[in-house]
């Protein structure tokens, strides 16, 4: 027994007294309320249910409400106050959605403005960024040092020098009025979709209605599995179809969770190979139609709607060469692009491509449903058109019950919104009726808006961080434009982890002067910043209002107080004003709760006639009082109070209601007197302006139709020697796919999602054996870009030469082996641009092998709230002393 | 580059003699030693926690400490194993300190506090109570009302301007103090049922929150400190919690 007993001396107390003294006395932090009685809670059981936001960009909607009790969060809720059924399904909220109150509580959050220990103007050992210590400081002096860089930086070198890529309408307004900034350009999800929508006349969103859409018989699901990246009503939709007698067949490498759901049948093709594919079943249909004895080509629609199928429906002033038939047929270069052809290359037997062309050219009712990650593979920029060709040509589109949906945003659920409000799933947004700032340096528009293509003054979004370390990027015409980036400004987004090729970007972090992150965690882009500022969530503003799917309108109120020392974007972008001398009203003209206000006054439902939009709420005099806001009565479908306490409103729908609508149709029906916004006024198959776009960006050449170029870093990049079939240093194939534990970056932090949901790399057992690899094991995943370990899990859901690793998982880079042990997969995916400058993250290239070092620390046990230690490190005899009571103890003593 | 903390405003509870007049402190010594020493004990030690945990180091105040050597001894009653470590951690340090803290020696400091308690990021040793009483592991938890109400219902709350937790390790023990400190001005005006209820206070909250948790936060803070001060404070708070809760008697 260690026991000892000191007789405390007079003169110890009296000193420790001093200190305590000195410290200003007894209850340092507290202070004396005298009416703290008053404020005591009403206690357990005694809260109330509050509309919760939930704004992480899965594209899915989910309405959340949170139970507050003593203003502490204590359990999450969800859609359950109307009747839930067919006609007005609930707005249930998902996993993630549940998950909220943990991640926005977690101890992880940033609490206080921190600067790097190391920083000083000029950069201060920069290659210190992602591994210094920090040093917290007050919000003025980190916003007098923001300011500071930004005018250093733009009277030294320009505002183009600010590298400040997609950061909301917030925070770009300030700077917008100071000048401007570069910033990016490029969509991230939907891949070679975006200049598909916006050249081909094939829009977006382009579903039916899902009252039409449930009466499909036939759905062909295509790289696409809402069930995990936008659970919610996508998946409920397919399941009222299945219940009616739908029959479902799955194109993917990955036989996933919506297809064990729905399917009846699984393709397994490779990632990138999808055009190969298709282009086989057109020829498949080609040869094998005849009008007469065995139509299956809707002839009449190619011919009055669309461009470029056939030699006669070429645009005027068009090589006649350019043609799909000729190229499918091979008629000019002698190499018909059969199914035998295309199983080559997809993977997928020549009889099974012809069996699905047959099937869905036969079946009057085909649903074509796909995704943006078919299309994000590098030189997929004609892909949609290959898409459209297939949907046209077996007499798909503009037809009921009939339709190629693209992406599951917004719900597979298209046409007129039934309820208008804000479509703000991003994390940051601003006043709607405010008047517009734009960035001088992006051809006027609107500063920190989603810029979607190629726009003077921004760089493509594969280049951002290539261009900080090039010193040049690809400009509009081609031609490369030198660009000096001094500083990158990061707010709400996560461009070190969600963009390619992660260790460019780190290195890129450590190259410029400073870097500022605005964000409620540490992410990749602030473990690699110079000054972090930490921002509320929307649960600590004063609301938000925004669309569900097409029939929901959610507004969610405030639920707690800000965390520790947080601001809102808004309030940091005026103190940034006032620094740089700008009227504080470009950033916040009026309150954020005006605001708010404001858009429930605007928020409209549309009329049982289908055609007029009506005002939403009833307001009152005494309500514009109550909220204490400024506004004029009028007369809606519900009173603004109960708007404001359901939090959630459903437009009442029922079959063969006027809120019906089929893609296409009018057009379909009539195309001269219903033009789409294309150069022919048809759908162009042959689409002169996309290819121009990519022509002239000039990372490749391609042709105005749909043509299989073997991807940068394919299939066919496997090989060493592709036609004798010898493997090269890169073997598999990665898809990059989209995972249940997060939404993007966001989620994946909080450690219930991390124990719920695991995040492995996935591969064949085909693959794995030879390779001496069981599930569990620890693998090191490399490609010619970088190296990550992961637990592995051999599952022949994948099929054999391709490999998963899900998307999103933060960076965790071992400096001393240059290995992300994070299991990010953006270390093993290249920055280089292909065609239109879509990003291709489902074509990657890599080899695997056993890892041997030292083992892999569970995702559970590194995320970023610590686990509890069971038992405290102390030998046994001095906790049995130590808790023994104190009469025992004397007696030793 | 001057580093913020919270204000440190004083609780002026208009009994400032127990820690200002220090014949009041003989006298009583004299009438109840083992008493009045033990609470006394406990309300210094406690309050040095407070404001030790709580804050970024603060140099004038830590030079104080060094100038009155007061790691020499610790003023508890009974002496447990863990105390004498943090004596020893914190004593070492006062005599590699002794002749004032230097910059270099403040920075480490204040770099060991902002990266144990502060962040960004993961933190060793959270110090938060829900953090290890949850089971969300969670910060603003219904522990962290349960404590607040604490506070309240003895007419205290947060000094500070913004929304803070109130299960800060650094406030449950100033909160410790601030009972300690009540219980011996009853005593000194023999108010017998105000101590009692003061005692029963002490050993409700020891028992509901700090013995809960501090033991193994404490772990925390001595596995992962990289300077003996705070290693040292480590090993002093969880002797002090030790050595409180053995003497009402508590068990978490």
């Amino acid at each position: 027994m260690t026991v000892e007993t000191t007789v405390t001396s007079k003169s110890s107390i009296e000193a420790w007294a001093a200190a305590v003294r000195n410290a200003g006395g007894i209850g340092y932090g507290l202070r004396k309320e005298p009416r703290s009685k008053s404020l005591l809670g009403p206690g357990g059981g005694k809260g109330k249910w509050i509309p919760a936001d939930c704004w992480p960009d899965c594209g899915s909607k989910g309405f959340n409400k949170a139970y507050v009790e003593d203003g502490v969060v204590v359990r999450m809720g969800t859609d359950d106050a109307i009747e839930d059924s067919w006609n007005t399904p609930q707005l249930r909220a998902c996993a993630r959605g549940q998950s909220l109150r943990m991640w926005l509580l977690g101890a992880d959050r940033l609490k206080y403005p921190m600067i790097r220990k190391n920083w000083e103007p000029g950069g201060g050992k920069k290659e210190l960024r992602g591994k210094d210590e920090w040093v917290r400081i007050s919000w003025d002096e980190a916003l007098d040092i923001l300011a500071n860089e930004l005018k250093r930086v733009k009277e030294s070198y320009g505002n183009e020098s600010i590298l400040a890529p997609w950061i909301g309408t917030i925070t770009a307004r300030a700077l917008g009025a100071y000048g401007g900034f570069t910033d990016q350009w490029g969509g991230h999800s939907t891949g070679s979709w975006l200049p598909a929508h916006f050249f081909t006349g094939f829009g977006y969103p382009n579903w039916n209605d899902r009252f039409d859409m449930v009466e499909t018989k036939l759905f062909l699901m295509w790289g696409t599995n809402p069930v995990w990246s936008q659970a919610g009503l996508p998946a409920y939709t397919y399941h009222q179809a299945k219940k009616n007698g739908a029959r479902f067949v799955a194109v993917d490498p990955f036989y996933n969770p919506t297809y064990e759901m729905l399917t009846d049948e699984w393709l397994p093709v490779r990632p990138g190979t999808d055009q190969a594919m298709i282009l086989g079943m057109i020829h498949t249909l080609l040869v094998e139609d005849d009008p007469e004895t065995n139509p299956l080509i809707d002839w009449d629609f190619l011919n009055r709607c669309t461009v470029g199928f056939d030699r006669d429906h070429v645009p005027e002033e068009a090589d006649p060469d350019d043609n799909l038939m000729d190229y499918v047929l091979g008629n000019n270069d002698g190499m018909p692009r059969d199914a035998e052809w295309a199983s080559k290359i997809c993977g997928l037997p020549p009889e099974r491509i012809k069996w699905l062309a047959r099937l869905i050219a036969k079946e009057e009712h085909v649903a074509i449903c796909t995704s943006g990650g078919v299309a994000r593979a590098n030189n997929a920029d004609t892909l949609p058109q290959a898409f459209l060709a297939l949907a046209a040509m077996t007499g798909h589109l503009g037809k009921p019950h009939s339709q190629l949906g693209v992406h599951h945003h917004f719900g597979t659920n298209g046409g007129p919104q039934l309820v208008q409000g804000q479509n703000s799933r991003s994390y940051v947004n601003s006043h709607l009726r405010a008047e517009p700032v734009l960035n001088p340096l992006a051809e006027n528009q609107l500063a920190g808006g989603f810029i979607l293509l190629p726009t003077k003054g921004c760089v493509n979004i594969n280049q951002i961080h290539t261009c900080v370390l090039e010193g040049k990027y690809r400009g509009v015409d081609g031609n490369d434009v030198p660009l000096d980036v001094r500083m990158i400004y990061h707010a709400h987004g996560s461009r070190v982890n969600q963009l390619p090729n992660t260790l460019e970007a780190i290195e890129a972090h450590r190259k410029v002067e400073f870097v500022v992150t605005q964000n409620m965690f540490m992410n990749p882009d602030a473990i690699y910043s110079d000054l972090v500022l930490p921002v509320t969530s929307r649960w600590e503003r004063d609301g938000n209002v925004c669309i569900g799917y097409r029939e929901q309108l959610l507004w969610h109120s405030k639920i707690m107080e800000p965390y520790f020392e947080c601001k809102d974007d808004l309030w940091i972008g005026v103190e940034l004003c006032k620094r740089l001398g700008i009227d504080p009203k470009i950033v916040e003209p009026w309150p954020w709760k005006q605001e708010i206000f404001n858009q429930v006054a605007d928020a409209k439902v549309m009329g049982d006639d289908g055609k007029t939009l009506e005002p939403l709420v009833t307001i009152t005099e005494d309500d514009l009082k109550e909220f204490d806001v400024e506004g004029e009565p009028q007369q809606g479908r519900i009173t603004v109070k109960e708007f404001k306490e359901k939090g959630i409103y459903h437009i009442p729908r029922e079959a063969g209601d006027n809120h019906g609508f089929v893609f296409l149709k009018d057009f379909r029906d009539d195309p001269e007197a219903n033009p789409l916004q294309t150069q022919s006024g048809k759908l162009e198959i042959h689409c002169q302006r996309l290819a121009n776009m990519v022509n002239t960006l000039g990372w490749d050449k391609i042709r105005p139709i749909p043509t299989y170029e073997p991807p940068v870093e394919g299939y066919e990049a496997t090989f060493s020697d592709y036609e004798n079939g010898v493997k090269g240093e890169y073997p598999l194939q990665l898809y990059n796919i989209h995972m249940p534990r997060r939404a993007h970056g966001f989620f994946d932090n909080a450690t219930v999602m991390r124990e719920l949901f695991p995040h492995e790399f996935i591969m064949n057992p085909i693959d794995a054996e030879p390779r001496n690899i069981k599930s569990g094991d620890t693998v090191l995943v490399r490609s010619q870009w970088g190296k990550v370990i992961r637990t592995v899990w051999v599952t022949p859901l994948v099929m054999p030469g391709v490999t998963i690793l899900g998307q999103g998982s933060r960076v965790d880079l071992d400096e001393e082996t240059g290995i992300d042990m994070g299991g990010c997969a953006n270390v093993l995916k290249g920055s280089q641009p292909t065609g239109g400058g879509h990003i291709g993250w489902n074509t990657v290239i890599i080899e695997v092998e056993k890892w041997t070092g030292a083992a892999l620390r569970s995702d559970v046990e590194t995320a970023h709230v610590i686990p509890l230690s069971p038992n405290p490190p102390l030998e046994d005899e001095l906790v049995r002393a130590v808790r023994q009571p104190v009469r025992q103890r004397e007696q030793v003593g | 580059m001057s580093v913020c903390c919270s204000p440190a405003e004083p609780i002026l509870f208009g009994r400032k003699q127990i820690l200002g007049d220090n014949t009041g402190m003989e006298k009583r010594r004299g009438k109840n030693m083992d008493w009045v020493v033990q609470f006394e004990g406990q309300m210094v030690v406690c309050g040095l926690l407070a404001k030790a945990l709580y804050g970024m180091p603060d140099r004038d105040w830590l030079n104080g400490l060094l100038q009155d050597r007061i790691f020499d001894t610790i003023p508890l009653g009974r002496t447990l194993p863990e105390l004498t470590t943090a004596r020893e951690l914190l004593s070492g340090w006062a005599d590699i300190e002794s002749n004032g803290i230097d910059d270099a020696t403040f920075i480490n400091l204040r770099d060991d506090y902002t990266r144990l308690f502060v962040g960004p990021g993961e933190l060793p040793a959270p110090p938060w109570e829900s953090v290890y009483t949850n089971k969300d592991r969670a910060v603003f938890q219904r522990e962290t009302v349960s404590v607040k109400n604490w506070y309240l219902r003895f007419d205290l709350v947060l000094a500070s301007e913004y929304n803070e937790p109130a299960d800060h390790i650094g406030l449950e023990f100033g909160f410790l103090a601030h009972l300690a400190e009540l219980t011996i001005a009853a005593s000194d005006i023999r108010d017998g049922a105000e101590v009692k209820r003061l005692i029963h206070a002490q050993r409700g909250f020891l028992s509901q929150h700090l013995l809960k948790w501090a033991p193994r936060w404490a772990d925390d803070v001595a596995n992962n400190a990289r300077t003996d001060f705070y290693r040292g404070l480590g090993w002093l708070a969880r002797g002090t919690v030790m050595e409180a809760s053995s003497f009402f008697d508590t068990e978490a």
